[in-house]
Parts: C-alpha cells; structure tokens; sequence
C-alpha cells in the first residue's frame, strides 16, 4: 500500500471518528471555518504511523501525515515535535523544523532544554 | 554432197513438197521430149533442166494393158493407115496417162513407130486425111522423134505452126521446137521460141514450163543474160507460190520444178553477188512470198560447196532483214547445221546461243512450233552442259555461271524442269551466286510436282541457307532465314534422315544466340521426328538442358541432362571424350542442386536435403557433390533444425577433412550449438577451431563467452587469466571493455580478485575510454580496495614510538582516501556516500585511536595528564574532519536521498556531535503519553 493510499484511508478514519465525536450539524449553519480537530487516538495513530513512515525511509511522506495531523490536531505538541525533526534531520529544512520546535515548546510551556538548544544552533546555522 | 543436199531440202520439202530424184533415169531416145536435170556439169552447158512431162487425157475405165493389147493387136491386123496412126495415138496416150510401160519392150514400141511413119507419110502423100492436118503433122513429128528422126519431126513441128498457127497443138508444137533449139545449144533460139509460146493466147500449162525453160535457155546464154533467166525463174515461182499459203500447197507434178527454179536462183546468186543478188532480183521484181526460200536455197548452195561462212552469212543475212519473219528459227538453226558440218563447234555454239537468246523470251517461244522448240531445248541443253562442263575442268565461275544461265531458261520451258532447275542450282552454286543457287533448288524442289529428286533438291537449298548462316560461304542469311528453310523442308520431307541432324544443329545455333524460344522449338523436334539419330538426340538434350536450367526449370533440366547422359553411357555416341562426359554429368549435378536450392527457398527442407544429397549419386566424388552434401547441411541449418544440422556438418566433416567447405563448419556448428541451447559445446567447437588457427584468440575468446553463458566459469575463467597475462594495452574502447569485463568476471568468481581490482582500478584509469559498466566496475573495485585498505588502517595499532606507528597508518589512511577518491572518480553518483561515509570513518578512527593510543608508561600522572590533553588536541581535528565528512554525506539527503551511508553518517554523527545529530522521535501512546525513541 502507498503512503498516500494509507494517509487517505487514515484521514477518512480520522474523519468518521470526529463525526462520531460531534453532533449533527442544521444544513442551514454553515460549515465551522476551523478544521474538525483530532481525537487523541486519532492523532495517536497519526502520529506513530508518520514515524513509521520515517523509519521506512519515507520522510516526505512522514512529514506531510505530520502537517496534516498538525493542522488537524495543532495543539499536539508531539506532532510538530516529531515534525521538527524529521524536517530538521531528514529533510534538511532548517526553518520548518524551527518553527515547530518553537511551536511544540510553546504547546508544552516546558522548558526543554535540550530543543531550546537544538533551537539556539538552528538559528544560528539560519543567520 | 548428196546426203548435204538431202539434209538441206528436207527443209525445202516441208515447204514447197519437192522430191528430189535421187537416182539417176537413164536418157532414152525422145531426148527432145525428156530432159534431167540433177545432175549438173561442170559447166553451164552441162547443166539440164528437170524432166518434163505432157499433159496426158483422161484413162478408159478398162485396164491400160488391155487397152494397150487391143489397140497393138488393131494396129498389127489393119493395112489403113488412118487406123493403125489412130492405134499408135492411143497406144502412146495409154502409156503417158498411166505412166505404164504397156509396150512388150522398146524395140517393139520402135517397130511401131517405123511401121507408123509409112502410114502417115501414105497420108500426106495421098492429101486426103479424114482428121485434121495439123495433128497428122503432130503425130508424124512425134513418131520420127521416137524413131530417133529429130530433125525430120522439127519439121514437121515448124511445118504444122507455119501451117496452122491457129491449131491448139501450137503451143505444144512450139515448145518442142524450142525444147530441140535448148537441147541443140541454140539457146537464143530457144528463149525466143518459149517467149512466144509464153507470148501467145494458148498453151495453157505449158507456158509455166515454157517460162521455167526460157530461164534456163537465159542461164545458159551465160551471166550477162541471168538478170532475164532469175526474171524468168522468179515468174515461174509466182506462178506456183503466189502467196504464201500456196508454199506448203505446191502440186507433186510441180514439186521438182519448184525446186530445180529455186536450185537456179541460188546458183546464180551464189555464182555472183550471193545474197545482194538476190535482193537486187527481188528488188526489181517486188517482195515475194517465197523469198525466203531463196535465201535459203542459197545458203544451201554455198553450205553445199564448202562455203560455210557464205552460207551462215546469208542466213544471217536474212535473219537481220526480216528477224520478225517466221522462218527465221530455220535459219538461225541452220546456222547451227553449216557451222557443224564444217567442224566449227564454237561457232556452232554461239550459233545456238544466239537460236536460244531469240526465242528465250516467253512470247518468242511460244511462237516457234513444237520442233523448233524442241530443237531450242535441245541448243539450251548442250550449252548448258557445254559450259558446266567446262567450269568442271577449268574452275572458272564464270563457265557455271553461264550453264546456269542456259539450265534456267530450259527450266522455264520445261515440262518437267525438276532435274534443270537443280543443276542450274549446282551450276550457280559453283559460280558463287547463292542467292539463284537457292531460288534455283526451291524451284525445282517445290514448283516442280512429280520431281523425283525434290527431296535432294530442297536440301540444297537448306544447305545454302546454312552455309550462309554459318558463314561458311558469302551468302549472309539469318538464323530465322534458315530456320524458315528449314520448316519449308520439313513441311514436305518430314520424313528425310538429313532433317534431325539440321533441327539439332539449329537448336544449338539458337541457344548460342540466346534465343530460347526457338532453340527449344527446334531441340523437342529432333525427338519428334522420325529417324532421329543418337548423335542428334544427344545435343538436342544438351540444348534442352541449358534452356531449362537458364529458364530455372531445374527438373526438366535434369531429365534432359540424365536423358544425354545416358546416350553416352549407352555407347552408341562416338567422339565423346571424358571431359565431355564429365561436363555433362557436372549439368546434371547441377540440375539437381538447383532443385535443392529451389526447395530450400521454398522452404521444403526435406526435399532440398534430398535433392542436395543424391547430387552425390550421379557424380560422385564431385565438387558440387560434395558441396550438395554441404548444403543438405546447411538447409537443415536454416531450417533451425539444429541437432540435424550439427550431425550431417559433423559427418560431412568427417568424410571430407581436408576440403575447403570443411573450413566453415566450425562457425556454423557453434550457431547451431548456439541456436540449439548448448553454448558449452559451441565453445568446445571454437577451442578445436582455435587449435589449428594462425590466431587463436578470436576462437578462443568466443569460446569463453560460451563457456560463460554455459556457466562453465573455470574454463572461462582459464581463458580470461591467460588472455589478460599476454593482453597488450587496448587499442579501442571494445578491448577496453572486454579486459575490464574479463577482470570483473574473474572478481566475481573470486579469482584474484585483489589483484584484477587493482588491474581495473589501474586500467580504467589509464584508459580513455569508459563505459557505465566499466565506470562502474571500477569504482567497486577502488571501494573495495579503499574498504581494504581501512580495513588495513583500521587494524594499525597507534604504539610507541607513536611517532612511527602512527606514520604507518597515515599511510595507511592516504591509501584508503586514495582508493575512496578513485572510486569517486570512477563514479561519484553511485558510492559518494559510502566513500564520505568511509573517509569520515578513517578520520574517526584515527582521532578515536590517537586518544585511545597508550600512553607512555615512563609518564608520571601529571604528564600522562597533559600528555592525554595533546592526544585530545591531536586528534580533535580528525573528529572534526570526519563530523564534516559524515556532515557533508547527511547533506546529499537531498540529492542523492536516503541510503544506509547516510543514516549511518547520522548515526555517527549521533555520537560525535549529539547536540546537533541526536534526535529522537516521539511515538504516542493510547493513554496519552509520549515515548522517546531512544
């Protein structure tokens, strides 16, 4: 099965779980202009099946399940961390990878050390 | 002389009915009544006019004798005068009207007589006559000129016209008188006693006596009186041929008199002017119906007196005066005769030529009557074969050509001109004009019905056309000419034994000159015909042969050929040498080669091994046998029938090492080896090849191709070690690839293999020309010998004098970078990222061996302190060195993508620069929490 064959049926998955999730809308409302946010085992699933995809070598991939887990779910820390480094160390796209590292440290309010590193020498290499 | 004469008249006879006497009459006593001629003396007063006789009245019905005996007995029983006269009278007239002797004898008759003057002179003494005077002075004068009284009875005569010059006995009475004047010389006498009897009212049949006798009393007066005598005779001629149908009617009683006038005429011509004279004579008498006659009398004249070229003058004479005149065919054939007679036969001939070339003319000819055209015929004939005669000895052209001059013109007036109109073909073939040779033979070989020798005839005209055609005469004839001469004689002598051998001849001269069609034509004939003889069938099968196998209609060729080869073998062909024979069995090889071709094109591969392989049947031992061997081989080569192809090319080769076709089979074995899946055996073909060839490489190296598709490695590994331990540098890029090929081969196979890497590595290098595969060959072999050489480096401990050891494994590490970068050079795409990977790994290890290198034990802490402190510093630029190599692998991401070089770089660079490298991705759980990936 291709990955995009997989991220379809996944999205669909993700979809029918949302659906299930929200009550049905009036045809007369109009649509939400957000997009439907993932439940927590959907982005799970999302999640470790773009780290699947990373370990199988297929990095863009990875990373596109992880955007759109991202814009689903942008609230997920984990997603634009695991993001962040696959765009950082396999895609070589060193803004990308910043931006979520910075986007995942504002999600947790943690103060990861070790990504504010990682971020320190990225915006260093990107002056 | 006689017999010239008779010869002569015989002519005069058809004209005029003239009966010369031949035998002489005796001169009886009334001379004065008689006169011959016929014999003439030797002057003019010798010569005597022809014998005249009286008009005699009509016969009693009784018999003359018994008339005769009772008038003779009345006479000897009376005693008057009167009667027995009377009996005398009618005793003479008995005798002259029956032209009997009715008297016993003469010398009665005399008696008679005697007795008979007494009584007439009783008569005239007495003067008293109961009858009439003057035919008493008649009979008187008669009795004494029997009585042999002549001068009494010309008195009487004279008596009787003085007398009674009205009597009807006048006339009668004159012309003795003048008779006796002729006959007493008295000529002068005597022309003017028959002038006036001529002159006179009476004497009817007379007078033409009388005028014949005046001319003779003119021509014996002498010369100067013959213009008068040939004016005399001339009347005597009109008056009995006054035209010209009277010519062939003259009465019997006339016919010497004709005769004898015309005899003068000639005389006195040929005695003066000859022919002039003659003309001069009828000049002043007119043109004459008989005239003729008298040109020919004349010439019989000088003919008869040994004046020939007189006597042809003057027929020739007549001929130019009058050439439109029906005689002139006599004459000119008289020419002929005259000139005969006197032994000139060449005149004789031109004589002839000249009758011939007059009447050769259709409409001539058919003007002369059938024995003057017999008589042409035969003057043609004599000529003809004269002159035929004469090229036969002398070997002149022209003799023959002017007997076939004469034999065509016999031909045309020939009933049956067969035999003529082939020698006149002979004769123009010996004179050299072909051309009426040939119109010559055909006349006479198919316009001629009924000819015998027709066959032999239209032959010689079929040999013309061929000598023409062959050139072996000049007489240019096509070969259609010939042919169409040919047919012609075959049309009517289909049956003749010459025909077979002239059809065969032809078909051969046709098929040389490409003309298939009729050589064909003419070849099948010979079999057709009737009596065909071996020799002629034999070359009609060789043309049919040739015709078929040109027109590839290689059966028939073949049948033709078994069909010529079979005459020879029967024997029955003479002058057939070997060579010949072998030729033609060579034809028939070939015919049946042919057909294997031709089923070989078709596809009939059965049938063309057949036909290939029983070549060798009717010839064997031969090239073309062999070669049909060959290719029964090669068709089932071609067929794709290979096992069959291998075996028949192996027991070809077994049969005939040493031939040159032999020299092939080994490629065409190796294709069916090859074709037939068995490459091992295709490469055993090649190394047998190989033995014998000047340059075995070629063979050899094929070989081991096959060796490798058979995966027999060992022997083509064999063949590649020993190629590349004498190979010279390459000369092309084919060589170049081939070495690298054998080198990479035997790495494959594990031979040598350090040593064939560093080969290619070197080569490759070397070379200036690269291929993918060779690139790409040698660049395994640089990282391989690079993975060795760090391998090498790798196991160099760094040991005291640390100085040294570690030079060793800086060499060892230049090595190792040295074989990395070739390998990049050979292709930089394909091991980039392994060779960074490597080359940051040699760096690694050797900063990570500097600082883990022992520290010399002489060192007390402090110093084994700082001592570790320079090793740090020493080897901190290696780790650097390799954290950028590893660095730069992880930057082909991108480009070259991601490959185990690359994330073991990451890996590595995990490890040596973590703060950077060393990430570890989330997994989520279920629950809610998050796994570092460790």
């Amino acid at each position: 099965m291709t990955p995009e064959r997989v991220l379809s049926g996944l999205l669909v998955w993700m979809l029918m779980l949302v659906g299930c999730a929200s009550q049905p809308q009036p045809m007369s409302e109009k649509p939400p202009a957000q997009p439907a946010t993932l439940d927590p085992q959907a982005v799970v699933a999302l999640n470790n099946r773009a780290l699947s995809l990373k370990d199988e070598g297929e990095f863009r991939e990875a990373a596109r399940l992880l955007r759109t887990g991202v814009e689903a779910s942008p609230a997920t820390p984990e997603l634009h961390y695991n993001l962040a480094v696959i765009t950082e160390l396999y895609l070589l796209d060193l803004e990308t990878a910043l931006a979520h590292y910075r986007r995942y440290r504002e999600l947790t309010g943690d103060d990861d050390r070790q990504v504010a590193g990682w971020m320190a020498d990225l915006e260093r290499r990107l002056q | 002389m006689s017999h010239l004469i008779y010869g002569m008249s015989r002519r005069c006879r058809d004209w005029v009915g003239v009966v010369l006497l031949l035998t002489a009459t005796p001169v009886l006593a009334q001379e004065s009544f008689r006169v011959e001629l016929g014999r003439d003396g030797e002057t003019i007063g010798d010569m005597r006019p022809v014998f005249l006789t009286f008009e005699a009245r009509p016969m009693p019905a009784i018999s003359p004798e018994e008339v005769a005996r009772r008038y003779q007995r009345l006479f000897d029983s009376t005693d008057k005068p009167e009667v027995r006269i009377d009996a005398l009278n009618r005793l003479a007239n008995i005798q002259h009207a029956t032209g009997h002797v009715v008297q016993p004898d003469v010398e009665e008759e005399q008696r008679l007589y005697r007795e008979a003057l007494g009584s007439y002179e009783a008569i005239v003494e007495r003067g008293a006559f109961q009858g009439k005077l003057d035919e008493l002075l008649y009979q008187m004068a008669k009795a004494h000129a029997y009585v042999g009284q002549g001068g009494e009875s010309m008195q009487r005569l004279k008596q009787l016209v003085g007398l009674y010059p009205e009597s009807a006995l006048v006339p009668e009475a004159r012309f003795r008188i003048a008779e006796s004047a002729f006959s007493a010389g008295r000529y002068v006498e005597a022309e003017a006693e028959y002038g006036r009897l001529i002159a006179g009212d009476e004497g009817g049949g007379l007078k033409i006596k009388a005028r014949y006798m005046q001319g003779w009393s003119q021509f014996k007066q002498g010369a100067g009186a013959w213009g008068r005598s040939a004016a005399s005779f001339l009347e005597v001629l009109d008056q009995r041929m006054p035209d010209q149908a009277s010519i062939a009617h003259v009465s019997d009683s006339d016919l010497e008199l004709v005769d004898d006038t015309l005899r003068m005429l000639a005389l006195m011509a040929a005695e003066t002017d000859g022919a002039d004279a003659l003309l001069a004579w009828l000049s002043e008498a007119g043109s004459k119906p008989y005239d003729y006659l008298l040109f020919d009398r004349l010439a019989d004249y000088y003919a008869s007196k040994g004046r020939h070229a007189d006597s042809v003058a003057v027929n020739q004479r007549f001929v130019e005066l009058q050439p439109g005149h029906m005689a002139v065919p006599a004459f000119m054939a008289q020419v002929v005769e005259v000139w005969r007679q006197s032994g000139e036969q060449g005149q004789a001939r031109r004589g002839q030529a000249a009758f011939v070339a007059a009447f050769e003319e259709a409409e001539a000819y058919q003007r002369l009557d059938a024995k003057d055209q017999a008589l042409w015929r035969t003057f043609g004939r004599e000529l003809a074969d004269y002159h035929y005669s004469r090229g036969q000895n002398s070997s002149d052209p022209e003799q023959f050509a002017r007997a076939a001059g004469y034999y065509e013109r016999l031909g045309m007036h020939d009933a049956a001109p067969g035999d003529i109109f082939r020698l006149a073909g002979d004769a123009r073939l010996q004179s050299g004009d072909f051309a009426r040779a040939l119109t010559n033979y055909r006349q006479a070989a198919y316009d001629t019905p009924g000819y015998q020798d027709s066959a032999d005839a239209a032959w010689a005209a079929v040999v013309i056309q061929r000598d023409g055609a062959y050139q072996r005469i000049d007489h240019p004839v096509t070969l259609e000419a010939l042919s169409d001469e040919a047919e012609r004689f075959e049309a009517i002598f289909q049956n003749d034994a010459r025909l077979p051998a002239l059809y065969a001849d032809l078909a051969n001269r046709w098929l040389e000159q490409g003309e298939l069609t009729q050589a064909r034509r003419f070849a099948e004939r010979v079999h057709q015909l009737h009596g065909s003889q071996p020799a002629d069938q034999y070359i009609a099968w060789l043309v049919l042969g040739e015709i078929h196998t040109d027109s590839d209609d290689h059966r028939a060729a073949e049948n033709a050929w078994r069909k010529a080869d079979s005459l020879i073998q029967s024997g029955v062909l003479k002058d057939i040498d070997s060579e010949e024979t072998r030729a033609v069995k060579r034809q028939l090889a070939a015919a049946i080669y042919r057909q294997g071709e031709a089923a070989q094109s078709s596809g009939e591969t059965d049938l063309a091994v057949a036909h290939f392989q029983r070549v060798d049947s009717v010839f064997p031992g031969s090239d073309i046998a062999i070669k049909g061997r060959y290719d029964a081989a090669n068709s089932l080569l071609l067929a794709e029938r290979w096992q069959s192809a291998v075996n028949e090319f192996i027991r070809f080769r077994g049969d005939f090492p040493e031939h040159q076709l032999s020299r092939h089979i080994s490629d065409k074995l190796v294709l069916a080896y090859e074709s037939s899946d068995q490459p091992v055996r295709a490469a055993l073909e090649l190394m047998e090849a190989a033995r014998t060839a000047a340059d075995p490489w070629p063979n050899t190296l094929q070989a081991a191709e096959y060796f490798h598709r058979g995966q027999a490695t060992g022997r083509r590994n064999a063949i590649y070690q020993d190629y590349l331990a004498i190979a010279s540098e390459p000369s092309g890029a084919p060589e170049h690839l081939r070495l690298q090929r054998m080198r990479q081969r035997l790495i494959n196979s594990g031979v040598s293999v350090p040593h064939y890497r560093q080969d290619m590595v070197s080569a490759e290098l070397a070379s200036q020309w690269h291929s993918e595969d060779t690139l790409r060959w040698s660049a395994n072999s640089a990282l391989a010998l690079g993975i060795s050489a760090a391998e090498a480096f790798g196991a160099i401990p760094l040991n005291h004098p640390l100085q040294q050891s570690l030079s060793h494994k800086q060499q060892a590490l230049a090595l190792a970078t040295q074989r990395f970068s070739e390998a990049e050079q050979f292709d930089q795409q394909g091991v980039r990222s392994e060779t960074l990977y490597r080359r940051a790994e040699l760096y690694r290890t050797l900063a990570h061996d500097l600082m883990n290198s022992a520290v010399p034990d002489e060192l007390n802490d402090l110093e084994r302190a700082q001592y570790r402190m320079l090793l740090e510093e020493e080897a901190y630029p290696f780790e650097e060195k390799a954290i950028n190599l590893h660095a730069r692998n992880h930057q082909l991401l991108p480009d070259h993508g991601y490959n185990e070089w690359v994330e073991k770089s990451l890996n590595a660079l995990a490890e040596l620069f973590p703060g950077r490298y060393d990430r570890d991705v989330r997994w989520m759980t279920w629950t809610g929490e998050t796994n570092d990936d460790a």
